[in-house]
């Protein structure tokens, strides 16, 4: 058998190794220094929507919907870069608003009850008076439900068809009151045009 | 039947366990953050979604088995140990898709800043999937090279450990993309997370992470372990692989021209699978052709008792090796078969043990774990010769 002698720094490591270790560590955190170093640098990026933008999503992974919409009113932004196409957040003042459309829903009872569950896991809110729901301008129809938080209101919205296309509307308010205008979701869905299957 | 064996194992051979290597405690703390990270990205979603992930978890095991069971199968004349091979697939897994998931998020936000989200979008994925994740992955080797250079002998070490980190990342890298989906779905966590899974083995899982970082290892090893080789030559063979890796993952991640028909996807995505699964194998087949020519130097100094000039020959390539089995169960039945199939394995864990003495400048091979595995080769030899006697007994009485 082969013996081997190793001399000890102080740290009782091997002497003469600690430069591979700094090293190797620089290497590994070397892309992430760099990609978030410059996305740091450049800051945070908020997209202003002009009064009657129109704003388009698509489902995904499977493109078979389509959402075109506008939002109600002006001063509306969308915090950092749209990244998914089927989704997109906006605010105002504190106000937020999240537009999502899906493809092939067999229910939207259930499409309901599955977006609504993160927002309660997620914030600890919770959802209830969940209902019908039928919006004459748009002549869509689905459910609603209300979310309320400690000082939050809020709703989610679900129109579209069993078995076909689905656009989803959160709306979460904090310090209003669950029978706030802010969370109707009306002057919202009157301008969805929702289409495919 | 096959004969009883003895396995002598020395103390701490082959443990990945290193406590007076300051790498090895980077590469504890890396594990660690990956974990921590992994885990806070995916237990906010745990509790909704906990059959889809854990179906998505029994598919990639499979997947994970298959890969394995090859990757064992292509180490043609060493096993790595097991727990080294654990730890490569470890870093795969925690540390590279956790710093990867955030260096790949920042990363498509500064191209769709300095172009615009949907150019981001599509071009992202072959640009900064490369970039990122082969780096990572890449890195593994590196440390486990810090940590374990003993166990890299030749340069198909780098490929072997350079896939299993690869299987560790695709593997896990499965799982966020289940979890994700399951979420996503709008009808079934079950459905989004399976229709992924079964999409990205399908489609992606022959030729993904374990054939990119094979390559990038490939390299890696061959600069480790070249030493008689020109700095110059190590460092192009090293820098050229790793390009290659980072050619063959953009090639898979590039998007498929929008104005193409959707019913050619299918077809060209697996055109692509095939370029870079052949592009692998060019590799494999030069690592093992030097790997046979280590194994015959190796074993040279052996006598005939324990290795013959056919057994050299026999053992060349895994097709030889299937050939010969062939052969013997056509001449002597299906006992001479399996015997040889031992022999063969015997003969590996030899050359492996030699080479270790060899390494150590022990002119003497007279280690309880070598003196061992010669005993077995001589059993093996002995009822090998018996099962010929035998059958030839039994042709001769049947004329």
């Amino acid at each position: 058998m082969g013996d081997v002698t190793i001399d000890l720094n102080r740290f009782g490591v091997e002497r003469g190794r600690m430069w591979q270790a700094v090293v190797a560590a620089l290497a590994i955190a070397l892309p992430l220094v760099f990609w978030i170093g410059i996305e740091r640098a450049l800051g945070d990026s908020v997209q202003q929507i002009d009064a009657g933008e129109t704003l388009y999503l698509q489902s995904y992974p499977v493109t078979g919907a389509s959402l075109e919409f506008t939002l109600p009113g002006e001063g509306w932004t969308s915090p950092g870069i749209h990244m998914a196409d089927q989704r997109q957040n906006f605010r105002h003042g504190a106000l937020t608003a999240a537009v999502e459309v899906d493809t092939h829903v067999e229910s939207l009872e259930n499409l309901l009850v599955r977006r609504a569950d993160p927002i309660t896991a997620e914030r600890g809110y919770a959802y209830n008076n969940e209902r019908p729901y039928t919006n004459a301008a748009s002549g869509l129809s689905g459910y609603r439900a209300d979310i309320v938080g400690l000082d939050t209101a809020g709703s989610i919205t679900v129109v579209g068809e069993d078995g076909g296309a689905a656009a989803i509307l959160i709306l979460i308010a904090p310090g209003d009151d669950p029978g706030s205008a802010t969370v109707d979701p009306d002057p919202f869905i009157d301008a969805f045009r929702l289409e495919g299957e | 039947m096959n004969v009883r064996t003895e396995r002598v194992v020395v103390e701490s051979q082959g443990a990945f366990v290193r406590i007076r290597r300051p790498a090895y405690w980077l590469f504890v703390a890396c594990l660690v953050y990956g974990l921590l990270e992994l885990g806070r990205v995916l237990s906010p979603d745990y509790g909704d979604i906990a059959t889809a992930l854990w179906a998505s978890i029994g598919v990639n095991a499979v997947l994970a088995y298959f890969f394995l069971d090859i990757l064992a199968r292509l180490d043609l004349f060493e096993r790595e140990p097991p727990t080294v091979r654990a730890a490569a697939m470890c870093w795969g897994g925690l540390a590279a898709v956790a710093f990867a998931m955030f260096a790949n998020d920042a990363a498509i936000v500064v191209l769709a800043e300095f172009t615009d989200a949907q150019w981001a979008r599509t071009w992202g994925p072959p640009i900064v999937g490369p970039l990122n994740e082969e780096w990572l992955k890449a890195m593994g080797v590196v440390m486990l090279v810090l940590i374990v250079r003993e166990h890299f002998d030749r340069s198909i070490d780098g490929l072997i450990y350079g896939a299993l980190v690869g299987l560790g990342f695709q593997v896990v890298e499965n799982l966020t993309y289940a979890i994700k989906y399951a979420v996503m779905n709008p009808n079934s966590d079950l459905t989004g997370a399976l229709t992924v899974t079964f999409t990205r083995v399908l489609v992606a899982g022959p030729w993904s992470h374990p054939l990119y970082t094979g390559a990038a290892g490939l390299g890696i090893a061959f600069f480790v372990t070249q030493t008689r080789r020109r700095l110059s030559t190590r460092i192009g063979v090293a820098a050229g692989l790793y390009a290659l890796a980072l050619a063959m993952h953009g090639l898979w991640n590039m998007p498929l021209p929008s104005s193409m028909p959707p019913a050619l996807g299918i077809p060209l995505s697996y055109g692509k699978g095939l370029i870079i699964l052949g592009l692998f194998f060019v590799l494999y087949h030069f690592a093992a052709r030097a790997e046979w020519h280590w194994f015959v130097t190796t074993m040279s100094d052996q006598d005939e008792g324990i290795i013959t000039a056919d057994d050299l020959t026999e053992m060349r390539s895994l097709r030889s090796r299937r050939k010969a089995r062939q052969h013997a169960h056509k001449e002597w039945g299906k006992e001479a078969s399996s015997l040889l199939g031992q022999l063969h394995r015997e003969l590996v864990n030899l050359a492996t043990l030699v080479a270790r003495d060899q390494r150590r400048g022990e002119t003497l091979e007279d280690g309880p774990d070598v003196a061992a595995v010669k005993r077995n080769i001589a059993a093996i030899r002995a009822e090998l010769d018996e099962a010929k006697g035998r059958r030839a007994v039994s042709v001769g009485a049947a004329q």
